[in-house]
């Protein structure tokens, strides 16, 4: 079985189309392929010898491919189009792709969904979060003016939280998709945990920097319960992906290049 | 007789396809069957360029393509039955007339008995 899925799957993954058009064709394929193959076992009880004149009774992949590409609508072939870009930006591209885990298989909705939940919610959280808090405003004014490095530095130090916190929301919402019990798996446990404390590590050091004093326990509680928050709601962004995820699955998973 | 294949078929695959619905709903390996009965073992098709030939036609709303039931009694994965439109149908009669006055014109020319 897994033969023909690797058959097909060498057809239908260099088609340029949307994800549910590039399922059915698999779908399809797959389905034929098998009865051409149940076909050509009662001719022949070899399996190898059967299975290979159904691949060739399908045609050349690399032939079909071409002809799958051509039955798709032309503005959903010019929207799929893979720019060429420099060496530079496609070594970025895999590089940030790793430290995000886009490098996981996935089709374009479900990594646009993990990306606008990755960075929109904790940016968001993170509003609320100083938002909640009251700081003193003229006492960060009076900052900025008077000591501008700690000002840039608490700035920078912001960008990295947003940042910090966007690509552990992204490896959360990876290990919830990816495991029915993601509580068990330590590839989850570290960037839930991180989810919850990060944001109240950055509000001691913005209280400490900004209002010079340490954190009360209600700001505290609130940042920790805003990291909470903003780990289930990831965990739910997870579990849609999952869901979403669930019927490609099987198939962006194979190694096709063998 | 000689088997037709490759340029001879291209152009005639969707309106083979069409023919082939004609006869009732079918799904992608039953057309095939249909059109090797049909052309008596002489139609040497790729079998999977049955498929984007089928999108094209589903596309231009020629053919309607439904996935069969989940309760069918068959092992494997579902299958996608497609059925002729009442545009399909009038696109079918368009080409048998096409096709006709083709070979009255080119056998005459040829001196093929037609």
């Amino acid at each position: 079985m897994k033969d023909l899925l690797i058959h097909v799957e060498k057809i239908v993954r260099p088609v340029r189309a949307i994800a549910p058009r590039k399922l059915r064709m698999r779908r399809e394929l797959l389905a034929h392929l098998q009865a051409a193959l149940e076909e050509e076992r009662g001719r022949d009880g070899d399996e190898v010898s059967a299975l290979a004149r159904a691949k060739v009774r399908l045609g050349e992949p690399s032939e079909l491919t071409r002809g799958l590409q051509a039955s798709v609508p032309w503005i959903e072939r010019m929207l799929l189009a893979r720019l060429p870009l420099p060496a530079a930006a496609e070594r970025m591209e895999k590089y940030s792709g790793r430290w995000w885990k886009l490098d996981c298989p996935m089709t374009m909705t479900q990594a646009s969904i993990l990306v606008a939940g990755s960075t929109m919610l904790p940016f968001i959280a993170l509003m609320g979060l100083v938002m909640g808090l009251h700081l003193d405003r003229e006492e960060a004014q009076r900052l900025m003016v008077e000591r501008p490095p700690t000002w840039v530095i608490l700035n920078l130090g912001s960008i990295a939280v947003v940042l910090a916190l966007s690509m552990i929301c992204a490896r959360w919402i990876i290990a919830v998709a990816s495991s029915t019990k993601p509580w068990r798996s330590p590839a989850a446990i570290g960037p839930a945990a991180s989810i919850i404390v990060l944001p109240a590590a950055s509000i001691v050091l913005t209280v400490a920097c900004l209002n010079r004093r340490v954190a009360t326990v209600g700001e505290l509680f609130w940042s920790l319960g805003m990291g909470l928050l903003l780990m289930l709601s990831q965990a739910i962004i997870g579990r849609l992906v999952a869901t979403l995820r669930q019927p490609y699955a099987e198939w962006l998973t194979l190694d096709i290049a063998g | 007789m000689g088997n037709i294949s490759g340029d001879l078929l291209r152009g005639h695959l969707q309106t083979l396809i069409l023919s082939a619905l004609r006869k009732g709903d079918a799904h992608g390996f039953e057309i095939l069957k249909r059109l090797e009965l049909g052309g008596s073992g002489a139609l040497q098709l790729k079998e999977g360029s049955l498929y984007p030939a089928l999108y094209k036609l589903e596309a231009a709303g020629l053919v309607k393509g439904a996935w069969e039931d989940g309760d069918t009694p068959r092992r494997g994965p579902r299958r996608r039955v497609y059925r002729i439109t009442t545009k399909g149908g009038r696109r079918l009669e368009e080409a048998r007339g096409e096709f006709q006055q083709f070979i009255t014109v080119i056998g005459g020319i040829l001196g093929a008995t037609v």
